[in-house]
């Protein structure tokens, strides 16, 4: 006997691939819009902490009060910190997912992960 | 290094489904016996909204340090792996430059543009061939642009960057027009056959602050496209880089924001850009700068006035060479509007303005690259 190829019942597949192929574009166009964008903090590439946008907060690394954050608005900042240049500082806010503000002298990292994302890169 | 969230979903359910190939006992018909050859024309239907030629993916991977700021690498590739092995080759290569590049420190084993600036007046150093390569770049830029981008303007900058440190007050501006003697670009004597560098005063000093990052990069970038890496971005503190547009049917180029110049502006761009193989650079005075009585003096220092200039509070350009669009992006952030949009025309670059008041100003089709997507 021969194998059939296909049977009675894939035609029910064949009518739902139409509506599989819209859902699954719908939901991929959502990209990573699903979790609401979060401030991680990493020292020497290690996560610190991680803080939600969607609440104004001003807070310190934890055990290191030289070294301040503040959420305003969506965005954060470092507002102030023991390195020299303060570079980290004059960079301001970064809200915008993708977006990474950086106090290079105490290698840490502050970067907007999850939320839809805009653009690829920020140049600046 | 990580991967990045979004599109997990995407390769789950097709390796689900055509790696198990069984039938899930509550849906009977579906996958039951022949019906091997409509699962699979499922996996091809599930395969398209992923978005990704061939199954790739987006990767992306920090560091921090080389050239006192954060460098992010982005790409699209078939597994960890792969991207991992691009990025090690990226970025020991942009350290390496780094370390030939940098001017504050010195390191074992190296003479690099900090040894050159402590000795190249008594005799020529012998430098590696990236950095006679670099420093004839940077002559190709002071020409180009009139000498409002010079790399012999260090004298000049380094005491800018001393007070701009200390943050109290403005540098005698004696003392700026007597460092402004010793900033003349035709006394850096570059020997290409040698790879040597002399200067032929005492008291000069180079500072490729606009042009060594974002040719770094870019030769970093070209060794890891000889490794295989294609679709990719790079963000070297804000010089950008784009490689082959991204893995993604749904789109043809790279997305890339432009910082708005206005603090208050808080999450907001002032533009957003479409582009592949081919780079930007932005300067601006909002990122480094100290203020005094009120006023704020930031990094970029006209040749002409010895002062930050203060014509607009950004320049961005476009231009197929990572070098040269940062140069002229530095030129352009100095230069009168008239000069800089000739400048950019001259040159193929595309340019943009922003001035003190937020008006935008556009030369030589900047706008073209407004629509892409």
């Amino acid at each position: 006997m021969r194998r059939k190829l296909y049977n009675k019942g894939d035609i029910w597949l064949l009518a739902l691939l139409p509506a599989a192929l819209a859902a699954l574009l719908l939901l991929s166009r959502r990209g990573e819009g699903a979790e609401p964008p979060r401030a991680v903090i990493t020292e020497g590439g290690g996560e610190v902490m991680s803080v939600a946008l969607d609440k104004d907060i001003t807070f310190t690394l934890p055990g290191d009060g030289a070294v301040a954050f503040e959420v305003r608005g969506g965005a954060i900042a470092f507002v102030s910190s023991d390195c020299p240049d303060k570079t980290c500082v004059k960079t301001g806010f970064v809200g915008r997912p993708g977006q990474m503000s950086v106090c290079v002298p105490r290698r840490l990292l502050l970067a907007v992960r999850g939320g839809e994302r805009d653009e690829d890169t920020v140049a600046y | 290094m990580k991967r990045d969230g979004a599109k997990v979903f995407n390769v789950s359910p097709i390796a689900a489904i055509g790696a198990g190939g069984g039938p899930a006992k509550s849906r009977p018909a579906l996958f039951r016996g022949g019906g091997r050859v409509a699962a699979l024309a499922l996996c091809a239907v599930l395969a398209v909204p992923s978005g990704c030629g061939g199954g790739m993916e987006r990767y992306s991977a920090e560091r921090i340090g080389p050239f006192d700021t954060i460098t992010q690498l982005i790409a699209y590739a078939d597994n960890q792996r792969e991207f991992d092995a691009w990025a090690e080759v990226f970025f020991a290569r942009y350290e390496e430059l780094h370390r030939y590049y940098d001017i504050f420190n010195e390191y074992e084993g190296v003479s690099n543009l900090c040894t050159v600036n402590k000795r190249a007046a008594d005799a020529p150093v012998a430098v590696p061939r990236e950095v006679t390569e670099l420093l004839l770049l940077a002559k190709q830029g002071c020409e180009m642009t009139g000498g409002a981008f010079n790399a012999a303007l260090g004298p000049v900058t380094a005491i800018w960057r001393e007070y701009r440190e200390q943050g109290a007050a403005l540098p005698p501006g004696e003392a700026l027009r007597l460092a402004a003697e010793y900033a003349d670009m035709d006394d850096v004597v570059i020997d290409e056959a040698a790879s040597t560098v002399y200067f032929r005063k005492r008291g000069m000093s180079l500072d490729v602050g606009a042009i060594a990052k974002s040719h770094a990069a870019s030769l970093a970038a070209a060794e890891a496209a000889d490794a295989g890496m294609a679709s990719a971005l790079i963000n070297a503190g804000g010089n950008i880089i784009a490689l082959a547009p991204p893995a993604e049917r749904s789109r043809r180029d790279w997305a890339v924001g432009i910082q708005n110049p206005d603090p208050a502006a808080g999450n907001a761009l002032i533009d957003t850009i479409y582009i592949s193989r081919n780079t930007v650079s932005v300067s601006g005075g909002y990122q480094r700068y100290y203020t005094v009585n009120g006023e704020s003096y930031h990094h970029i220092i006209d040749p002409d006035t010895l002062m930050p200039a203060s014509r607009f509070a950004q320049a961005a350009v476009a231009h197929e060479e990572a070098w040269k669009a940062d140069v002229l992006s530095t030129a352009l952030f100095i230069l009168p509007f008239e000069a800089g949009a000739a400048l950019a025309e001259q040159h193929g670059a595309k340019a943009f303005w922003v001035d003190a008041r937020g008006k935008t100003f556009d030369a030589n089709g900047f706008d073209a690259l407004r629509s892409g997507k």
